[in-house]
């Protein structure tokens, strides 16, 4: 008898439990359209800037609305969020910033904590009526064109600021990481800039490339962020892709979880 | 010049064979080069002709001749007709 109560129990737990992930699923994702949409007023009065105000200021709103979304998982949503390492290299000018990339929210994550860094987005991401005119309006860098984009990135990086890129160039489909493209490289060779790793893990994958929008999380969801090594180009993009991605599969090492 | 300092570039940085270099028909896409290497190319021009290359798209649906002209013409146009010699080819891309 006592062995049917307790089954029971754990059967309304489970369904709670369920309904609350669903819950935190819908809120967090809510959350995300309204921060995005209240980027459209913001936008507006970017517009009226002079690029040179328009684009840092236009960042700095970016990485504000992030951190509060960010809080907002925290709070409302169950999701524990670590990235506190970030802040080491806030402010360390030209450098690239390149992270795996296993989660829709990496890039929120990322930018909440690099205010003064470029964005590689995808050129579908700017026609995307919650991201384009933000991401337009701060300079963000579409990969649709790579002779621009290594352009471009090269200046933001001999200007002094940070760029951020996903070398695996979308998000990852056979973990740890997808097979990195030259990009990354040849953005340093030609820039001379350093380039910081970023590892993520996440304690069950959220959002990933293989899931749906609409999947829900398994709560308490964990997000650490932590640094690896620097890599300097010194010049040459010769075997620097080879060398990055090797780094990343070996330091996973079997930490990572994506399931 | 140009040519040389193109030919060299895709043999020494790609996959690109010297028998393929020497078949006129064939289109960048068909030597078997990415566009990012491509676009490597251009800015191995650039960097030593001093010009600025916009769209690299076109470029993969060119021969590898109709680029050497229409790069050769973008140098000439810069400089005043003329195509500046370059003395160390070989150094440029090693």
């Amino acid at each position: 008898m006592s062995d049917f109560i307790w089954q029971s129990v754990r059967k309304v737990i489970v369904f709670l439990r369920g309904g609350f992930e669903y819950l935190a699923m819908v809120i967090g994702l809510g959350a995300l359209c309204q921060i995005c949409l209240l980027g459209l007023p913001a936008a507006v009065f970017l517009m009226c800037l002079p690029k040179a105000w328009r684009i840092p200021m236009g960042r700095r709103l970016i990485a504000f609305g992030f951190t509060i979304y960010l809080w907002f998982l925290r709070i409302f949503c169950f999701v524990r969020i670590d990235c506190a390492a970030l802040d080491t290299i806030r402010r360390q000018p030209s450098l690239i910033v390149i992270a795996n990339h296993p989660s829709l929210l990496d890039a929120v994550i990322l930018l909440s904590k690099l205010p003064h860094a470029a964005c590689v987005m995808k050129a579908i991401l700017r026609s995307n009526p919650l991201f384009a005119s933000m991401a337009r309006l701060s300079g963000y860098i579409s990969n649709e064109d790579p002779m621009k984009l290594i352009k471009q990135s090269c200046e933001e990086l001999t200007s002094g600021r940070q760029l951020l890129i996903f070398p695996e160039g979308t998000r990852t489909m056979t973990p740890p990481v997808n097979p990195f493209g030259q990009m990354t490289a040849l953005i340093a060779s030609r820039s001379n800039s350093a380039i910081q790793t970023v590892f993520i893990d996440y304690s069950t994958l959220y959002l990933g490339k293989s899931g749906s929008l609409f999947q829900k999380p398994t709560l308490p969801l964990v997000i650490k962020v932590r640094l690896g090594h620097q890599f300097e180009s010194n010049g040459s993009s010769s075997g620097l892709t080879d060398r990055l991605e090797s780094y990343y599969r070996g330091s996973f090492n079997g930490s990572f979880v994506n399931k | 010049m140009l040519r040389q300092l193109i030919d060299n570039f895709l043999l020494s940085k790609t996959n690109v064979t010297a028998d393929k270099l020497s078949d006129p028909m064939l289109k960048m896409a068909d030597l078997g080069i990415d566009s990012l290497e491509i676009v490597e190319m251009l800015f191995e021009v650039e960097d030593q002709y001093g010009i600025h290359v916009e769209d690299v798209m076109k470029f993969q649906q060119m021969t590898l001749n109709e680029v050497v002209a229409f790069m050769e013409q973008m140098i000439r146009d810069k400089n005043g007709g003329e195509l500046p010699q370059l003395t160390q080819v070989d150094k440029a891309v090693g």
